[in-house]
């Protein structure tokens, strides 16, 4: 049998690096300002961009100065290069504003093929916008962006057709006991005797040992076997929970199910007097310090569950919940900061009230686009100064999504941006 | 003369081909894929200096390629997309004649779970020591182990009886 690195490097010689082309897009990343340099900029259009007419337009809806300058950004580059709001959502876009100045850039996913836009205002609110490719005959445009759109879209389109009619997950079957050559015990053997040893000497209990993976691996040599617990890839919120719980190394011998050691391979590391309500701040999770960790982790694995695959994400409700129990086992409550509405604030439906309008005026998305996308994201959280809502909106007929947060308080619309999935970034 | 640009060129010419197979085995989709490498080298060139020679460059340009192959898989597209791209689309016209069984091997590794198919990859198609692996991922070398002989218990399930080789499970001991 070949090795796998020579079945992949044959069955995908169609895929290889095109040296020249990466080394472009490093040389263009090398300048400072946001623009290419593969091809000359021509001169920059200039436009006349009144702000103060954009703020009368936002009749009923409180937005930011960010969310004027992008939409005035915005539009002036549709109507200067005639991209579509599909095309401008394949950029990225950041607005910045320094000494009264705003510079709004539209980074391309592919910088080499479409570019940067670049509108800057000035305090007068005269407002440029420049191309880096300007004049380039081989640069995208709109019809080369519409038609890498269609075709990245046909290929999901097409995906979804062939998972709906049933192209084979694979389905991963329950393993079966199997004896290992040369050896007395089975691996099932091998691997109770050393959860035993691990329950009398670190004091685990049945939900802590579930945090971990064991594999036990047998030497004909020796005559021994090697249980190796490892603790799943959980995101734990401070990191990867296998590196606060370490691995656990049991030796046993294959001759009479003897345990000749059990270590943890973070012994040494300062694990403290910590309490249920402490372990938040522990370096290093002792086997207490799992069995709390696999309570916590229980909650979150069935509220998400819950919710797998629907419209709405865990509820603003449950993700409170959830942050609680986070702070009281002494976790940072500013990194679990999702709350419920106080006295005054702005209720979810009226939150997503003013979602669907912002999205409808800035936009065009219709409110029947609106209803019939799901949430990524729909949260509540306490910053510093203020608290606010978080809306990931997805329609995936028309492979859009939309972010945006807004004042809670007061109701205003922070910041806001859309998103083309052909690019990548939904 | 050398020029700021070198080893980065140097870099794509010896690794590009093979990190983009192993970005599209990964993210299951070819334009991804070449974002992700493009990415990858864009970060190297801009962290070049910070590179000390603590592991191989090769282990240094993994660990930036499996962290960006992370970050647009936890993107919302890949979580609500679930890609199972066709290899079929990737035969070059003229290219190496290839059986079907080449597709069940191929198909049955992009269908582990993320984090075992990153150690597949890394130990089976970019040939890396498991100290190297290790390193690369930012785990202790028994986790890596422990993922490596997860995804062959998986593997040799799936292929059972017609391509699985010991020798393919073997091949760290």
């Amino acid at each position: 049998m070949r090795n796998l690195k020579q079945l992949t490097d044959d069955r995908l010689s169609a895929l290889s690096w095109d040296v020249e082309k990466g080394m472009r897009a490093i040389r263009a990343s090398r300048c400072s300002e946001p623009l290419r340099i593969r091809r000359p900029m021509i001169a920059a259009v200039a436009l006349v961009m009144a702000l103060a007419a954009a703020t009368a337009l936002a009749v009923g809806l409180q937005v930011s100065r960010k969310v004027e300058v992008k939409r005035i950004a915005r539009e002036a580059v549709m109507a200067q290069y005639g991209l579509d709001n599909k095309s401008v959502g394949m950029f990225s876009e950041q607005a910045e504003e320094e000494s009264g100045v705003w510079t709004v850039t539209y980074s391309a996913w592919k910088p080499d093929e479409a570019g940067t836009y670049t509108v800057t205002f000035q305090k007068d609110g005269t407002a440029q916008v420049s191309w880096s490719l300007e004049g380039s005959a081989d640069a995208w445009g709109q019809q080369e962006i519409a038609a890498y759109i269609a075709q990245k879209d046909a290929a999901v389109h097409e995906m979804q057709l062939a998972e709906a009619a049933g192209a084979a997950p694979v389905i991963e079957a329950a393993p079966t006991p199997e004896p290992v050559s040369g050896a007395l015990l089975t691996r099932e053997k091998a691997i109770k005797v050393a959860d035993e040893a691990l329950r009398a000497q670190f004091g685990f209990q049945t939900a802590g040992l579930g945090e971990f993976d064991a594999v036990a691996k047998f030497d004909r040599t020796s005559s021994k076997w090697t249980v190796v617990y490892s603790a799943f890839g959980w995101h734990w919120h401070d990191g990867d929970l296998s590196q606060k719980a370490g691995e656990y190394h049991v030796e046993l011998s294959d001759v009479n199910g003897q345990v000749l050691s059990a270590r943890w391979t973070l012994e040494g590391v300062e694990t403290g007097s910590f309490t249920r309500s402490t372990f938040g701040q522990a370096k290093a999770y002792d086997a207490q310090c799992m069995e709390w960790v696999a309570e916590i982790r229980a909650q979150f694995v069935q509220a998400y569950a819950a919710v797998e695959m629907s419209k709405w994400p865990v509820s603003v409700e449950e993700k409170a919940r959830l942050d609680s129990l986070m702070i009281a086992a002494g976790f940072d409550a500013e990194k679990f900061n999702h709350v419920t509405p106080d006295k005054g604030d702005i209720g979810f439906e009226a939150a997503l009230e003013l979602a669907a309008q912002t999205l409808e005026r800035e936009y065009g998305v219709s409110r029947a686009i609106f209803d019939a996308s799901s949430f990524g994201y729909a949260d509540l959280t306490q910053e510093k100064t203020h608290r606010q809502w978080y809306f990931w909106v997805q329609n995936h007929d028309i492979q859009m999504g939309w972010q945006m947060t807004i004042d809670a308080q007061t109701g205003e619309i922070l910041d806001l941006s859309q998103e083309s999935f052909a690019a990548g970034n939904g | 003369m050398n020029t700021p640009d070198d080893p980065i060129r140097r870099l794509m010419e010896s690794y590009g081909d093979a990190m983009l197979r192993m970005c599209y085995l990964s993210l299951h989709d070819v334009m991804l894929a070449e974002d992700a490498v493009q990415d990858s080298f864009l970060k190297a060139y801009q962290k070049w200096h910070t590179f000390r020679g603590e592991c191989s460059e090769k282990t240094w340009l993994m660990r930036i390629a499996v962290n960006t192959c992370r970050d647009y898989r936890r993107r919302a597209w890949m979580r609500w997309n679930d890609r199972r791209a066709d290899v079929e689309q990737l035969i070059l016209p003229g290219g190496t004649p290839v059986d079907s069984a080449d597709d069940t091997v191929l198909r049955a590794v992009m269908a582990l779970p993320p984090r075992e198919k990153e150690a597949v990859l890394l130990r089976y198609y970019q040939q890396m020591k498991l100290g190297e692996i290790a390193q690369a991922l930012d785990i202790p070398e028994g986790t890596v182990t422990s993922r490596l002989n997860r995804a062959r218990a998986k593997l040799r399930r799936q292929l059972e009886g017609w391509y699985f080789d010991e020798e393919f499970e073997a091949a760290d001991r």
